[in-house]
């Protein structure tokens, strides 16, 4: 199923505008991740897709159907909510059959179903618990599975692995994208780890303050981001604010050439990436920086370099050549790649 | 100070119990059955102890189901501050709370008496509010409209609307999602207001006696009995009704228990 929005606005009584002319389209089949910071409206895009708010502006289609007005029991949508939202009266049975009575499937194929679901999610020891007696990565199963029961084409995730410890937090992660290539649904997920989104997401779009700042595949967003807030949001990024002079812009005694037409005295954003710098050891003289620390990340370390101008620069150096820069001693400082954005 | 004042407090609590709960009480129950099971019988079923007590009743079911059907949306719309007014009907439900209940019959009395606009358009149609069943059942639901209320909706706000929502996106309709989602969970906290209510509607006199008129066998509910009985001197009746009421009361005391004791776990796990 295709999803796509059209101008979507969303205005919360009270006057919270926290979906903003958003427009976007997401590809049959697609895994979609959605990033952004705290209140960029994330979750309030999800609940415009499930039909559980209703648009202020613009439309919402899925699959070439306009939902626009449909009420969320209509929509054919999965949604694992944050909190997971189970029915606490209910056992984990019983709250995997539930939407499916709902659909007055015949008992014993919502049986088959549940049973099936339940040994896929490795959970059928736990068939008569209720949420109440369960761990946290085993409720998230048990909503997941909720939520795929009535085999939704569209599957809607809210943060689904942010209570759940790193190790089974990867497991999930990667159960969840073989879920979706093994059903073929279309699924959007929320998450504030970025790691997450760019390993699973097949697109990832970048919300900033309700507005959709960039929707494109990890490589995309990371090697060629289209706004500042893409940049500077998505993975490590060194930030420079200066006014171009005579088509270029100083940083760090090095000269970075911009667009030409660019006016001297305009402001401008610089952003380096830490892996786009490569340092050489120095001596003093013409050194361009110090060697702060660094703190070995495991295949690379990160450093940190103050120029002459004291401003403080995280570079990765393969963990190899770390040996090489010791606290205090003096580098000098290539940068391969940098983008320049409208400050 | 303190080691001599702890005993001396838990006395006082059970001499005040023993003087004014447990010696009235037992003084009712020998004045019910002094002259033996046999004249307590005969007093209870005499056709007005009868009739009024079926009354009282009559007066308490309908009031449990008026409650319950008002009582639940009233719940959700208090809870979910949602719903313009929201405020104002939680004003009304906690009038009853700080308005003594012979004001609110009276108040029933003016806008429905056979005197009033309303009342007299009623009487029109043949309806008689005041004066007769109808009106007593409006003077106790008014009374015991809040005990619903009160225990519903801290339910509602504890279970949230998550839940509610995963219902929907489901596919259950708001209806199949009160009956399957809400209800279940807010099973407790209903039966212990549906408790209190029916003690009250029981012991409820002060409104009823104003909208009823307390006509004999017509309007004349068991705590109007008594008063009049014992106005009359009939104390061996007045007696016995007020045994069966206190027998009562404390069956729903006991039953207040129980739902608290097996409702208790379940309503801290929200
Ligand atoms: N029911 C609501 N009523 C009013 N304002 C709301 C409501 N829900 C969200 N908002 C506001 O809308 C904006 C976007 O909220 P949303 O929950 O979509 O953000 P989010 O990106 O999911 O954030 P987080 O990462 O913190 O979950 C926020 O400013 C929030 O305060
Ligand atoms: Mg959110």
């Amino acid at each position: 199923m295709t999803i796509e929005f059209v101008g979507v606005e969303k205005v919360y009584p009270g006057g919270a505008r926290s979906v903003r002319g958003v427009s976007f389209q997401v590809r049959e089949g697609e895994m979609v991740g959605l990033l952004g910071p705290s209140g960029s409206g994330k979750t309030t895009i999800l609940r415009l897709i499930a039909g559980l708010e209703r648009p202020t502006k613009g439309e919402i289609w899925i699959g070439g159907k306009r939902v626009t007005d449909l009420p969320p029991q209509k929509r054919n949508v999965g949604l694992v909510f944050q909190n997971y939202a189970l029915f606490q009266h209910m056992t984990v049975y019983d709250n995997v059959a539930f939407g499916l009575k709902e659909k007055r499937v015949p008992r014993d194929e919502i049986d088959r179903r549940v049973r099936e679901l339940l040994g896929y999610m490795r959970l059928t020891e736990y068939a008569n618990r209720f949420p109440r007696e369960l761990s946290g990565g085993q409720q998230q199963r048990v909503a997941l599975a909720r939520a795929l029961a009535p085999r939704p084409q569209v599957l809607l995730f809210d943060e689904p692995f942010a209570a759940i410890d790193t190790q089974i937090r990867r497991e999930l992660r990667k159960f969840v994208r073989e879920v979706h290539d093994e059903l073929g649904v279309t699924s959007l997920f929320v998450t504030h780890d970025q790691e997450e989104a760019l390993e699973i997401a097949d697109r990832v779009l970048v919300l900033h303050e309700g507005r959709v700042e960039q929707l494109g595949t990890p490589e995309e967003v990371y090697e060629q981001p289209e706004t500042l807030f893409v940049a500077s949001f998505i993975g490590e990024s060194n930030v420079w604010r200066r006014p171009v002079q005579g088509g270029a812009v100083e940083v760090a005694g090095l000269r970075l050439p911009v667009d030409p037409a660019i006016p001297n005295g305009t402001p401008v954003a610089v952003v380096v990436r830490p892996k786009d710098v490569q340092l050489h050891p120095a001596d003093r003289e013409e050194g361009q920086g110090q060697i702060l620390r660094s703190a070995f990340k495991g295949a690379y370390s990160a450093c940190f370099v103050r120029t002459r101008d004291h401003e403080v620069w995280e570079v990765h150096v393969p963990s190899a050549d770390r040996h090489l820069l010791s606290p205090g001693a003096w580098v000098r400082m290539d940068v391969h790649k940098f983008f320049v954005f409208p400050a | 100070m303190s080691r001599l004042s702890r005993p001396l407090g838990v006395a006082l609590v059970y001499v005040w119990l023993s003087v004014f709960v447990v010696v009235p009480w037992v003084a009712i129950l020998v004045g019910a059955f002094a002259g033996g099971w046999a004249s307590f019988w005969h007093s209870v079923s005499s056709p007005e102890a009868a009739f009024a007590l079926r009354m009282t009743l009559e007066i308490t079911l309908v009031t449990l189901f008026i409650n319950l059907a008002l009582g639940v949306p009233i719940s959700f719309w208090i809870a979910r501050r949602s719903a313009p007014g929201w405020r104002v009907i939680q004003w009304i439900v906690e009038l009853p709370l700080s308005v003594s209940p012979v004001v609110a019959g009276l108040a029933l009395i003016v806008v429905y008496g056979p005197n009033a606009l309303i009342g007299a358009l009623l009487a029109h149609a043949h309806i008689k509010i005041a004066f007769a069943f109808p009106g007593m059942v409006l003077a106790t639901v008014f009374v015991t409209l809040p005990f619903i209320v009160h225990e519903t909706v801290p339910a509602i706000r504890a279970i949230g609307d998550t839940q509610e929502q995963a219902a929907y996106v489901l596919g259950a309709s708001p209806w199949r999602t009160l009956w399957r989602v809400w209800l279940p969970q807010l099973k407790w906290s209903l039966l212990y207001g549906m408790a209190l209510t029916a003690a009250r509607s029981f012991g409820e006199f002060g409104a009823v006696l104003v909208v009823s008129g307390s006509i004999v066998m017509v309007t004349e509910t068991a705590t109007l009995f008594v008063y009049q009985a014992s106005v009359n001197n009939q104390m061996q009746a007045a007696y016995a009704v007020s045994a069966v009421l206190a027998l009562v009361s404390f069956a729903l005391i006991l039953v207040l228990q129980l739902v608290k004791r097996l409702g208790g776990n379940r309503l801290r796990d929200h």
